[in-house]
């Protein structure tokens, strides 16, 4: 097993639909450190797509739940737990220790959360949404486009969205949840192909998109003209090759 | 000319299809087929500021301009992930 995977040290926020699937496939593949960030408690609605948790789990907490299921699966995996919820603060304290983070969150300004911290610590991150049968994922990384270069009005979106499918298919968040898990480890082992590329999925039209995203001049999260300077390239505690 | 235009999550639902060959003026750019769009489909107009357009497999600002034969994605942002319940309350 490559050290680079052994040695890495990954966040995963949102225990969840997507999480989980992400959590449970990184520590079948031996991925040295997980820090799981969830401040929900198990409840019965979450069991049939959030496999990490069964009904002995009801009211514990998503992250101790999870720990203790994904501790069965391989035990040599370090796994460390945050049950509140994540903030600019504990956020950026985090990522400057971890070598990429999962974005397993539901909501955008969560999500836009993860961003903004991940391009100010030069952290490497994975999006990714689902609802009803569609999906899609993207990594982004110091030196790519980020999610507000990709959706500049991504705050907005949610009022304008359709909820005709509101909800989740739980083999979808499974399906995107396992891709995390996948750019994840590419990324780990220096494959970044799919890198700052937005990979979009359909599943009532069985239709998969795959396109790059240029990073955006005007870009609030990150680019200079947002007034935070040159984006961090070199970080420290990072694993090395 | 014509486009070949796919609609992805959310809009296809709001434009009732998932694919549409439309036909634009020659020297017509992204935005003017989001125009013919929103014209067809009023339903998806709402999605003006969030939706994000790909030609030909790559991402292009909306001034760019369209060829006979391009194949054109609309892709708006999804957000949900976690739990299910969260996605109904934002409705
Ligand atoms: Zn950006």
């Amino acid at each position: 097993m490559s050290s680079r995977i052994t040695a890495a040290h990954i966040a995963i926020i949102g225990l969840g639909g997507l999480g989980c699937p992400a959590a449970a496939a990184l520590v079948r593949c031996g991925i040295g450190k997980l820090t799981l960030v969830d401040p929900d408690t198990v409840e019965l609605s979450n069991l049939p797509r959030q496999h990490l948790h069964t009904e002995a789990d009801l009211g514990r907490t998503k992250v101790q739940s999870a720990a203790d299921s994904l501790a069965e699966l391989a035990s040599e995996t370090s796994i460390a737990t945050i049950d509140t919820a994540l903030t600019r603060e504990n956020a950026a304290k985090l990522f400057k220790l971890t070598d990429f983070v999962i974005d397993a969150t539901d909501g955008v300004s969560t999500k836009l959360l993860i961003n903004d911290i991940s391009i100010a610590t030069g952290t490497p991150y994975c999006y990714a949404g689902v609802v009803g049968f569609c999906g899609q994922t993207m990594v982004v990384t110091p030196d790519t486009a980020c999610l507000r270069c990709l959706f500049p009005d991504f705050a907005d979106a949610e009022e304008a969205a359709s909820c005709e499918e509101a909800g989740i298919i739980g083999p979808v968040a499974g399906l995107f949840g396992a891709m995390q898990a996948v750019l994840a480890l590419e990324y780990l082992t220096n494959q970044r192909r799919n890198v700052g590329r937005l990979v979009s999925y359909d599943g009532l039209t069985e239709r998969w998109s795959n396109i790059s995203v240029p990073i955006s001049a005007s870009c609030r999260g990150c680019s200079d003209a947002a007034g935070q300077g040159p984006r961090p390239k070199e970080r420290t505690g990072a694993w090395t090759t | 000319m014509k486009v070949q235009v796919l609609f992805f999550a959310s809009l296809r639902e709001l434009a009732g299809t998932h694919a549409s060959q439309i036909v634009v003026e020659d020297g017509a750019t992204v935005a003017d087929l989001w125009g013919v769009l929103c014209a067809r489909h009023p339903a998806v107009e709402p999605m003006s500021t969030s939706v994000s357009f790909a030609v030909n497999q790559e991402y292009t600002d909306r001034d760019h301009p369209l060829a006979d034969g391009d194949e054109v994605a609309l892709i708006p942002p999804v957000s949900g992930g976690c739990c299910a319940e969260a996605d109904t309350d934002a409705c």
